[in-house]
């Protein structure tokens, strides 16, 4: 039963984004009957899911929206801007039911009510005679879906009986969806008209679940005052790969014959067009018969491509199961190839390189599955967006580019926050007010657009807005204030836009609700660095301001120098080195910061791991340091010996060792041992290296 | 919970800890160092692919240190604390036995006068005329006593 | 003239423009009255104009005479323009799937 709960949890989630997005489409789109339609099925799974695993509160309050939707879908209450934002406040609701594990409290019921009630303000007036028959028509509603052609032929006194066909083409929309083709040929000029007879037909394309008898039916009033004539144009919902060319459909609505068909192509292409200009048939029969096309071709497309997204769900948590065992046989693999090394036979030797291949699929393999677009992501921020400039009273477009860039699954859930807060600081610091943009001759709507691209083997993910940019002045001020930086030595103003990632930096005049409390841009900064990413930032005063993140495809697996200190081995991130030196102990110059090495025309601090790693003999002569560049800052790691570059199988610490510093996780070596993978930047923040010492440091050089 | 409890020796004490929370008994392994953290934190090692933190019991409990022997061994256990889950290696001297422990004979540790900090201690009992210390895993082990006096002075340059 | 004072239409004439605007529901037994009011109007000025922005309800008689007016302006070479229209009347023009040949050729370039 827990698990059924989870299964539900997992799809709630999912059908909520779902459901959240649809309402944003909505808005923009709203006679899309396709998205009303995502819209009700969405919450009437969450319904059904939601009772059947106990979420009574949830089931009952979605029950309602399911019931305003139904009648949406069937265009009984039209979609206004109120309804919208009424459906993403009940999304809102939803989630936080489902987050209290369906329970209501009293401020969420009284939220809820209000909701309702409001909700309750669209409701046609015999709402209250509906709910009843819902269920049913759901059923329905998954039975696959029948294609009919109606040929509905008004006689010419049928307004003498009172009857408005229109009407009934009206009713016949509620049916199913409905595609018209009204034939206007036999209308007389305005002179000639007599207004009371009707010389309009039609011809209806219907995708409807119901049965032909609803369809009579529903022409039931003027079966003596019309011609009525129903087929079914197929019956199953499996089509063949191409549903008929124009000229069966004509032949088989008895428009033309075989023969006469066949003559007018003699070998020719297109069959519309060419029907068309022979003349034989006016121009709305052979559109007929292009809707009729177009629409079984549409929904054909439709049902493969669902079948297509036929997925399967597996938790993540399966998924990183697997990809620890493929850890386990990468690491297994290393091991057989130092047995194997010194061995002569060739048979072995050529299983050991097919296994290697084979595991080296079976890797990227996982490697991909583990790959989301991160397109999930920002439309999230579609609804942050909305929600927060209405409050502001800013207006703000979101564009998002490259949605389906693909990210690893770890990646894109700890980028999350990061990126809210990014588009905060636009929204709140970025984007002037309407009134503001006028007079700065810009559009009064912002744009903040956030793009996503691959660029050799990283992520970029761009944040910019066309606000009013940063002012290195401004930030330089507060720098200085701030004691970030000496007030005597100004660098450049791109180098100075870079100080608001430092901690304890914040430009905000004042609090605002959204940015500007307490988190600053120095703990983005970490989190991105801390998926081993980087961030850097660049704006134009009046023109707007960019961050541009570069991220690692993925954490799982990355390329490590596998180091010695002592009897310790470790791994750096390969993307950090720039060289390794080879040198004597007493090569290194002293400074009063510490040990300096001389590397070409620059001295470079050096930090000695050992003294990190602790309980390790004094250093041998001879050693090897690796520079690493941090923020174009060089540092020198002092290590006893360089084992070799290998791909390095990340495994997480897990919560034990969330704060220990200088490290971002370990790997597993081919002898069994643990190596830890060095977090270089949070290492190097644990020794005495201060600015101050480094400045000491170029004065000596010089 | 079980009434069955793996009872060891630390110096010159025993202790029981449920059997429930036992995974694995296993020798003396290589140990990797992790910095920065307390002293009692030997470092991690690699169970099967997955990693974890080994704990010198004797250091956490003020202890008289002394060498390793032949007897030593690492306890994998199994922590459960405030909703979370994890494994943790235990050193100890040597391992003695499982033992049957009716509720009855369990008594509640005094205020004052325990081997280890009366919050670790789940009851004492007795087995065979020796006083055994029953540990409380989840307190002992918890996230935050793990981190308890790791190290946040400045890591000096100088080289040796 | 009957139709200079019939509730449901409004008639702005100069030499070259009539704008003729309707309002309400505009059903069949209001049909023949249309029909002699754009008859009117096209057989004596050079461009008409159907404002429908204020149409409550159509029905298919008067569909007919807007597609015959159209019919008519085509063969005596007037222009006549159907717009703007309300958001019910471009309802019924879509269901019934003639918006196209109601349109006008300025807006069909469109």
């Amino acid at each position: 039963m827990n698990n059924l709960r989870e299964v539900f949890l997992d799809e709630a989630q999912d059908l909520l984004e779902d459901l959240e997005e649809a309402f944003l489409e909505l808005d923009d789109d709203r006679q899309n009957k396709d998205i009303v339609g995502r819209i009700f099925r969405a919450v009437h799974t969450i319904k059904g899911s939601g009772s059947m695993c106990g979420f009574n509160n949830l089931a009952d309050f979605v029950h309602e929206f399911e019931t305003m939707f139904d009648l949406v879908r069937k265009g009984q209450v039209a979609v206004t801007g109120d309804l919208v934002e009424i459906g993403l406040q009940s999304h809102k609701l939803m989630s936080e039911i489902i987050d209290n594990d369906d329970h209501i409290s009293p401020t969420l019921r009284d939220a809820n009510n209000k909701l309702l009630e409001r909700l309750l303000t669209h409701a046609p007036e015999d709402l209250n005679a509906l709910p009843e028959s819902l269920t049913e028509e759901v059923e329905e509603d998954d039975r696959a879906a029948r294609f009919y052609r109606i040929n509905f032929v008004p006689h010419e006194d049928i307004f003498m009986y009172g009857a408005n066909p229109l009407s009934l083409l009206k009713s016949l929309a509620m049916l199913g969806d409905c595609s018209f083709i009204g034939y206007t040929e036999s209308i007389p000029p305005l002179d000639e008209i007599d207004p009371a007879t009707c010389y309009l037909s039609w011809d209806i394309i219907i995708e409807t679940t119901e049965l032909e008898s609803a369809i009579i039916e529903n022409f039931e009033f003027v079966k003596n005052e019309s011609d009525l004539h129903i087929s079914l144009i197929d019956g199953d919902s499996e089509y063949d790969e191409d549903y008929k060319r124009i000229g069966e459909i004509l032949v088989d609505r008895g428009d033309l014959s075989k023969e006469e068909v066949e003559a007018i192509f003699a070998g020719k292409p297109l069959a519309g067009e060419l029907i068309a200009q022979s003349g034989l048939l006016p121009q709305a029969s052979i559109d007929a018969a292009i809707v009729e096309q177009e629409r079984v071709r549409k929904t054909q497309t439709e049902r493969k491509q669902k079948s297509a997204s036929d997925n399967i769900r597996v938790s993540s948590s399966r998924i990183d199961a697997q990809m620890d065992l493929v850890g386990e046989l990468v690491i297994t693999l290393a091991s057989l190839h130092d047995v194997t090394a010194e061995s002569t036979n060739s048979k072995l030797n050529a299983i050991v390189e097919k296994l290697d291949s084979l595991v080296t699929g079976i890797r990227d393999n996982v490697l991909g599955i583990r790959m989301l677009t991160i397109g999930t992501t920002f439309s999230k921020f579609k609804r942050l967006v909305r929600d927060l400039s209405a409050e502001q009273n800013k207006q703000i477009e979101l564009v998002t580019e490259g949605a389906d860039t693909e990210l690893d699954k770890t990646v894109i859930d700890q980028l999350n926050d990061p990126l809210v807060h990014l588009i905060r600081n636009s929204l709140d610091h970025g984007i002037e007010l309407p009134e503001d943009r006028a007079e700065a001759n810009k559009p009064e709507k912002g744009t903040i657009r956030l793009a996503a691209k691959h660029a050799q083997g990283h992520v970029l993910i761009e944040i910019n807005d066309d606000g009013k940019g940063i002012d290195p002045d401004v930030v330089w001020a507060k720098a200085v204030e701030n004691k970030i930086t000496d007030a005597n030595n100004r660098p450049s103003d791109e180098e100075v836009l870079q100080y608001i990632f430092e901690p304890g930096f914040s430009t905000a005049k004042e609090i605002t609700n959204i940015s500007g409390r307490g988190v600053g841009m120095d703990v983005v900064k970490r989190s991105i660095e801390a998926l081993r990413g980087s961030i850097l930032l660049s704006s134009e005063l009046g023109v707007g301001t960019t961050f541009t993140l570069q991220l690692p495809l993925t954490l799982a697996i990355i390329d490590g120098l596998l180091v010695k200190v002592g009897s310790e081995s470790l791994v750096i991130p390969l993307a950090m080195i720039v060289e390794c030196v080879e040198t004597k102990k007493e090569s290194l110059s002293s400074s009063k910061g510490g040990q300096m090495i001389r590397v070409r025309d620059s001295l470079i601090p050096c930090i000695p791991l050992q003294n990190w790693v602790g309980n390790q003999p004094d250093l041998s002569e001879e050693v090897q340091i690796i520079i690493v560049s941090i923020d174009d800052q060089q540092y020198g790691l002092i290590v006893n010996d360089v084992v070799g570059q290998q791909q390095i199988v990340i495994k997480s610490l897990g919560n034990v060792y969330k704060t220990i510093e200088g490290v971002s996780g370990a790997t597993i070596l081919g002898d069994g041992s643990v190596a830890l993978i060095l977090d270089v930047p949070q290492l190097i923040s644990l020794f005495n290296v201060g600015k101050g010492e480094i400045d000491v440091a170029e004065e000596l050089g010089e | 919970m079980s009434n069955q409890y793996l009872s060891f020796q630390l110096d010159k004490f025993v202790f029981g800890i449920n059997l429930t929370s036992i995974q694995e008994v296993m020798g003396q392994k290589e140990i990797t160092i992790l910095p920065g953290t307390p002293d009692f934190m030997k470092g991690v090692i690699n169970i099967r692919g997955q990693i974890l933190p080994v704990i010198d019991l004797r250091i956490k409990f003020d202890i008289a240190l002394s060498p390793p022997t032949i007897d030593s061994c690492i306890l994998i256990v199994d922590v459960a604390y405030d909703s979370e889950q994890y494994l943790v290696g235990l050193i100890v001297d040597s391992v003695h036995d499982v033992v049957e422990l009716n509720q009855e004979l369990i008594e509640f540790a005094p205020e004052m006068g325990n081997v280890v900090d009366s919050r670790f201690i789940e009851g004492i009992t007795q087995i065979d005329d020796e006083f055994c210390t029953l540990l409380n895993l989840g307190t002992t082990l918890s996230i935050n006593e793990l981190l308890v006096g790791a190290n946040t002075e400045p890591i000096s340059l100088e080289i040796t | 003239m009957p139709n200079d004072n019939h509730p449901n239409f409004i008639v702005d004439t100069d030499t070259e423009l009539a704008t003729v605007r309707m309002v309400g529901e505009i059903r069949v037994h209001t049909a023949v009255a249309l029909k002699e009011l754009l008859l009117e109007q096209l057989n004596s000025v050079p461009s008409v104009q159907i404002d429908m922005s204020s149409v409550e309800l159509i029905d298919t008689a008067v569909i007919q005479i807007l597609v015959a007016a159209r019919n008519y302006a085509d063969i005596t070479q007037k222009k006549l323009s159907i717009e703007p229209i309300s958001a019910s009347v471009s309802e019924v023009l879509q269901m019934v799937g003639i918006h196209k040949t109601l349109s006008t050729s300025e807006q069909a370039s469109l």
